[in-house]
Parts: C-alpha cells; sequence; structure tokens
C-alpha cells in the first residue's frame, strides 16, 4: 500500500507532514477486508492535486479486483464557493479519478462529513452510480485520530464541591464563532460565572 | 482538461457568515481565567493528558473547529467533556446533539435547553446559545453542584460509552461496508 507519507511532497511544492487522521487500528481492520491501494488524506494533498494524479497513475492497474481500493480520508474542512453544492476538494477529487480513468468504485473514503454522499451524486454522472460509484464511510466518530484521545485515559469522579465555576470554555484561537462568543460573555458580565481561555 | 482550484483557507465558508458584522466578532486581546492552569497550551486542553482544572466546572462550552458549515463535524473539542464527565453545550454545526444521541450519547435536557441545536440560522443559533448561558449563570453554585448529582448516571454512561465505541466502533463500520 502507497501513503502519501512514502512521497517527497516538497517537489510539488507541499509543506504538509504527512499525517492523516486515520487511525492505524482502522488502516489495520481495513487490510483485512480490502487489498488497499492507496492510503490518501486529502489534508495532505489539496494543495497540489497533481500527488493524486500520480499515485493513480502510480499505482493504476490493468484490471482491478473486487476488493481493490484507493482510501482516501477527509476530515478536514472543504472549501465552498457560495450557492456551490459540493466542496472543492471534493470536485477536484472526482475529477482526478474520472480524468485519470480510475474507477470509483475503488474510492474508499472515510469521513466525518455525514451526509457528503449526495455532492458525489451531484458530480458524478447518473449512469454511473449503480455499478461505479465510491464506498462512503460518513459516520466515524471515534475511528479517527483526534477523537480517539480520550481512549483510556485515567478515568475521574467529580466531587461536587470541588465546582467552583458554571463552566468553562477553552475558546483557542479566533475564528468567527468563538470571537462572537467571547465577545459576547464579555458583554454580558458572564466571565465571572463561565472561565474562558481565548487567545486574541 | 483538469484545472486544479485552489482557494486561500481563510475563505472557507465557515470563515464568513457574519452578515452586515450583526454580531461583534472583533479579535480581542488574549485572555485566561486564573482557574484555568497551564504552561504547554494554555488555551487548549492537552490532547492526552487529563486536565486537573476541570474539576472546578460542571459545564463545557465547546467552541467546535466549524460552526457555519454544511456538516456536522465532532472532533476532540467535543470528546473531550466526554471523557471529563462534563454537562456540554456545543458551539459547533448545528445539529451536532442529534448526531451525538444517534450515536447513542445522552445530552442535557431539559437542564440545559438543547433548542440551540436544530437552529440553522448561524445568528440565531449563537443568540439562543447566549441566551441559556445567562439563563444557567442565574442559578447560584450550589444548584449547579445538585445539578451536576442529578445528571451523575448519564456523565458516567456517556463516559463509558465513549469508551465502548472507541474499542467496537471500527469494527461496526467495516462489517458495513
Amino acid at each position: 500500500m502507497l501513503r502519501h507519507s512514502d512521497i517527497d511532497l516538497t517537489k510539488y511544492g507541499v509543506t504538509s507532514h504527512g499525517h492523516t487522521d486515520l487511525s492505524e487500528v482502522f488502516v489495520s481492520a481495513l487490510q483485512k477486508r480490502f487489498n488497499l491501494l492507496a492510503l490518501i488524506d486529502i489534508d495532505n494533498i489539496d494543495e497540489n492535486w497533481d500527488i493524486l494524479k500520480d499515485i493513480l497513475v502510480q499505482t493504476r492497474k490493468e484490471v482491478y479486483q473486487p476488493n481493490d481500493r484507493y482510501v482516501i480520508v477527509h476530515t478536514d474542512t472543504d472549501y465552498y464557493l457560495p450557492d456551490c453544492p459540493y466542496g472543492l476538494s471534493i470536485l477536484n477529487l472526482v475529477r482526478t479519478f474520472l480524468h485519470n480513468d480510475i474507477p470509483l468504485n475503488t474510492l474508499l473514503l472515510i469521513t466525518d462529513h455525514k451526509g457528503i454522499s449526495k455532492e458525489f451524486e451531484l458530480l458524478i454522472p447518473n449512469e454511473m452510480h449503480e455499478h461505479n460509484f465510491p464506498t462512503i464511510v460518513d459516520d466515524c466518530l471515534t475511528a479517527l485520530v483526534n477523537t480517539r484521545i480520550g481512549m483510556n485515559q485515567k478515568e475521574t469522579h467529580f466531587k461536587e464541591s470541588d465546582i467552583v465555576k458554571h463552566g468553562v470554555s477553552m475558546i483557542g484561537v479566533p475564528r468567527i464563532h468563538r470571537n462572537i462568543l467571547y465577545n459576547q460573555l464579555k458583554k454580558q458580565n458572564l466571565l465571572d460565572t463561565y472561565a474562558v481561555a481565548y487567545k486574541g | 482538461m483538469f484545472h486544479r482550484i485552489t482557494v486561500d483557507p481563510w475563505s472557507r465558508i465557515n470563515e464568513a457568515w457574519n452578515y452586515n458584522n450583526q454580531l461583534d466578532s472583533s479579535v480581542k486581546e488574549s485572555y485566561r481565567d486564573p482557574l484555568i492552569e497551564g504552561t504547554s497550551n494554555i488555551h487548549q486542553v492537552d490532547k492526552s493528558i487529563y486536565c486537573e482544572f476541570y474539576k472546578n466546572f460542571a459545564i463545557d462550552i465547546v467552541t467546535e473547529t466549524v460552526y457555519n458549515y454544511p456538516y456536522t463535524q465532532v472532533t476532540e473539542k467535543t470528546i473531550r467533556p466526554i471523557v471529563h464527565k462534563r454537562m456540554f453545550i456545543v458551539v459547533g454545526s448545528p445539529g451536532m446533539l442529534s448526531l451525538l444521541q444517534d450515536k447513542g450519547f445522552k445530552t442535557f435536557s431539559p437542564f440545559i435547553d438543547e433548542a440551540y441545536d436544530s437552529i440553522k440560522d448561524p445568528h440565531k443559533r449563537m443568540q439562543a446559545i447566549i441566551d441559556e448561558l445567562t439563563r444557567i449563570s442565574k442559578f447560584s453554585i450550589d444548584d449547579i453542584r445538585k445539578t451536576m448529582l442529578q445528571y451523575k448516571e448519564i456523565l458516567q454512561h456517556n463516559y463509558d460509552h465513549y469508551q465502548w465505541l472507541c474499542n467496537n466502533e471500527i469494527e461496526q463500520i467495516v462489517n458495513k461496508i
């Protein structure tokens, strides 16, 4: 199986770290069912889709077996143009497969974007839906690396007497919704009730 | 001919929703409550280590990565209160709570009015969250402590269910493919 971490991304002008959000436990489980041709995280290729094109060309087969799969991981936010019903990464993903004549039924998408298959339905010609459509796993919750962080973490038992404030918000780095929340909590004099950490 | 499209990340849809600046979204100076301790990363709970200061709070107001986005996305930020056995309000995409419920978690209605979860308009959803935080702030700290006790079984259920999912969800998913 080819992984994007096996590829020199710098030659594509990409400074990515080669990380994927797919846990190794998940990869092992998939390998028991499928012949994985490549494992690619969109987070690492969306700056330059030639990376995916080259991977597909490099691993191209004359005849694909029913259990051959390209695993594509999509857990980062996509880019949506106004009134466009699909994200640019999904558009580029589908286009790259079609343009390089790789069957779309070899694509196994692992994502936390529940309901994203509707984007593929729009982008893939209707006549391909029945026999040449990607497999989409869109209901991962604890199957990805960043949501498994609490696994086997030390269990705690709260003592009600320890509670001294109603709540906490680790707001973190600025984004519109975080800025608004912080500004509103401040405006409503709620910072005595809710402990906040905000990086302005 | 294949045309590659790249877009500056800051033009993501979830970063451009505060139409006409209806709510004050300007960036303010950094702030940290004295109860929130830590030196390595003072603004976010360490991803793998239990944070001692969490014991001082009943509700985690989770500010998820995305807010105005076509899909719900559960990240480590939402997992944090589940693992720490805290109640939570999610400042994220609409449908976050129903997604968690579908996955077997329990939430905190009626103590927390969770109507905000189904409000699609980003401004109205934010206002509903602020209103709810304001309403809850009027409870005394003793009332909050009693409420935590009332929800103790749910908090434990969520913790246990999370651990169960970590051990079983992948197998379930792969078997379904």
